[in-house]
């Protein structure tokens, strides 16, 4: 876990492309981003290549990110 | 993505002083930043600039440092991050932690391959911390009125740009702008005693040095009073900022 609390993390950090993100939302993104981080350079590009995957499985609805598929 | 360009904060009104030694900073508040593209230093608005700095950057603008998990010892006050390549003394890192303001600091000492010292530190005395995220700034240091920044005489405005982008290629732009002017001489500036600053003698225990006192705002200085000279063999002098009267 990363942060304790949605207070906690970054106000940049709590959205995507606009959209709120859930704290679990926000800490699954992180984890994905440090499997993907390969050197203490890597941490934008894996952040980037973790969004890029949650967006393709999630979608913005109503001001939240809801995975594809689910209601 | 957001990005902060921080400039010296002078205005038309405030300029900064040519000779002046200065450090603008670009950084960002959302940890992403994945290239630095460009950065520029003109005196027009627009992107790209024409004046390339990106040569000149500290750290240089391949040094990439960023994440989440940041770590801090209250003793002996030192910051924990992922790597330290590449950073020195007065480079600037921005920090969001719930403990501190969040923003742009400088390291004011790199102890080894991971881990800092901040100047000014901001977590000093809060207890360990973990869960801090940071992203190294970049910085450009130089005197004021030296190319690629203009200054004269009535002050001249000057962009601080920079272009950065994430790791999907997103890219924004950000500047800030300042004036800089060159420094103003004579006695219509620095008065003694309401008369010119060389050639004169004076015997006076309530002695008046003026600075910049033809200046609008007298370039934020209030007045500096010496002290009474009457009995004292040193003659210290309080400087007192913030404009205003005389």
């Amino acid at each position: 876990m990363f942060f304790e609390s949605i207070n906690k993390v970054p106000p940049r950090l709590r959205k995507l492309r606009g959209t709120a993100l859930s704290m679990d939302q926000i800490e699954g993104i992180l984890v994905r981003t440090e499997e993907l981080s390969e050197g203490p350079g890597e941490f934008p590009n894996a952040l980037a290549q973790a969004r890029r995957e949650f967006m393709e499985s999630h979608e913005s609805v109503d001001g939240a990110w809801v995975a594809v598929g689910g209601s | 993505m957001a990005l902060l360009v921080n400039g010296a904060g002078g205005s038309a009104a405030d300029p900064i002083l040519h000779g002046l030694r200065a450090q603008f900073v670009f950084a960002t508040s959302s940890f992403d930043v994945a290239t630095v593209t460009n950065a520029w230093m003109d005196q027009a608005p627009g992107f790209p600039g024409t004046s390339s700095i990106s040569a000149s950057l500290t750290p240089t603008a391949a040094t990439i440092i960023s994440g989440v998990t940041g770590s801090y010892a209250d003793t002996p006050d030192q910051l924990t991050i992922g790597s330290t390549t590449g950073l020195a003394t007065d480079d600037a890192i921005y920090l969001s932690h719930a403990s501190i303001t969040d923003g742009i600091y400088l390291i004011a000492s790199v102890v080894d391959g991971t881990t800092i010292t901040l100047q000014s530190d901001p977590f000093a005395g809060g207890g360990d911390q973990t869960g801090i995220s940071y992203q190294v700034g970049w910085s450009f240091i130089e005197d004021i009125g030296t190319a690629p920044i203009s200054s004269d005489a009535a002050g001249d405005e000057n962009y601080f740009k920079a272009r950065v982008a994430d790791g999907s290629a997103n890219t924004t732009d950000a500047f800030d702008t300042f004036w800089a002017r060159t420094a103003p001489t004579g006695s219509a500036y620095i008065a003694l005693d309401g008369l010119t600053y060389t050639g004169q003698t004076f015997s006076d225990n309530v002695f008046t040095l003026s600075i910049l006192a033809s200046w609008t705002n007298k370039g934020g200085i209030s007045h500096v009073a010496l002290a009474n000279h009457s009995v004292q063999s040193v003659n210290n002098f309080t400087w007192t900022s913030g404009g205003g009267t005389a």
